[in-house]
């Protein structure tokens, strides 16, 4: 399915949403890309707000045009978080699954994923992570 | 369903994921439960516990799900929790999802230490996919 929305409308909607962010913590005025300065280095200390998931599903959720639900992973190793992130989005009136595919690699078995993943470092990550959920929703919206 | 039923998949379940790993001292499920709670030692292989969840109610239901499951942390270790997210890839509806006051939660958590505490947790997605 082709993606419905240009880089520029979802880099629009990621800003959007750090905007929003911003005025919701009554936080000082800095841009995203500084924030992730910070969180390039203090990713895997507890006490670091980690507003990634945050910004990820409330960008995808205005470009779709309605609040889904969701649930987000942040995957760690045993040394720690990875910087990657898996999210699971349903939508709430039907209670379809929106991120399931299912592929079979030998003909016979059928593997099922629920979610989808991506590793969050710079600003160019978000969108890219962004698209990638926009694609697998649109479809399966389109699907319904 | 009986409780005699539900352990007896569960320690099916255990003994094929764990595979080689206890064939010359082979423990139940159980006793590997109280060892996680005893020690919660990080390098513990602790997603066993979810996925013998999960093919003791395939097993007991005849059907395959598409799973997701994830072992809380704490700051330091394993908290006993685990989250869980099934999806029935025939109607592709999420079975965990839940509506309450106008919101809407993905996933479920439970606490899993010993034998009775994953018996819940079986017969709970059993009523789920008969209520389905």
């Amino acid at each position: 399915m082709q993606l419905t929305h240009t880089e520029e409308q979802i880099k629009q909607a990621i800003e959007a949403t750090w905007q929003e962010l911003l005025q919701e913590a009554d936080a000082e005025d800095y841009s995203l890309e500084e924030y992730l300065e910070h969180y390039r280095k203090y990713w895997d200390d507890p006490d670091f707000p980690n507003d990634i998931p945050e910004i990820i599903i409330r960008a995808v959720d205005k470009l779709i045009g309605k609040p889904l639900a969701w649930y987000c992973e942040l995957v760690r190793d045993p040394s720690g978080f990875t910087g990657e992130y898996s999210f699971i989005a349903v939508d709430p009136q039907t209670r379809k699954c929106l991120t399931y595919r299912q592929f079979t690699f030998d003909g016979v078995n059928v593997h099922y994923f629920l979610s989808v993943a991506g590793t969050v470092i710079y600003y160019e990550d978000i969108v890219r992570l962004v698209i990638k959920l926009l694609d697998q929703i649109q479809s399966a919206l389109a699907d319904a | 369903m009986e409780r005699e039923k539900i352990v007896a998949a569960l320690e099916e379940a255990f003994a094929e994921i764990s595979g080689a790993e206890y064939e010359d001292e082979p423990i139940t499920f159980a006793e590997f439960l109280e060892s996680f709670e005893k020690f919660r030692d990080p390098d513990f292989p602790v997603y066993w516990i979810p996925w013998a969840v999960e093919e003791a109610v395939e097993e007991l239901t005849g059907r395959k799900f598409g799973w997701h499951e994830d072992a809380l942390k704490d700051e330091w270790s394993y908290t006993g929790e685990f989250s869980f997210i099934c999806v029935d890839p025939e109607t592709l509806k999420c079975l965990t999802a839940e509506r309450s006051n106008g919101s809407c939660t993905v996933g479920v958590v439970f606490p899993i230490l010993s034998i009775d505490d994953v018996v819940q947790v079986v017969e709970y997605f059993l009523r789920l996919v008969q209520q389905a």
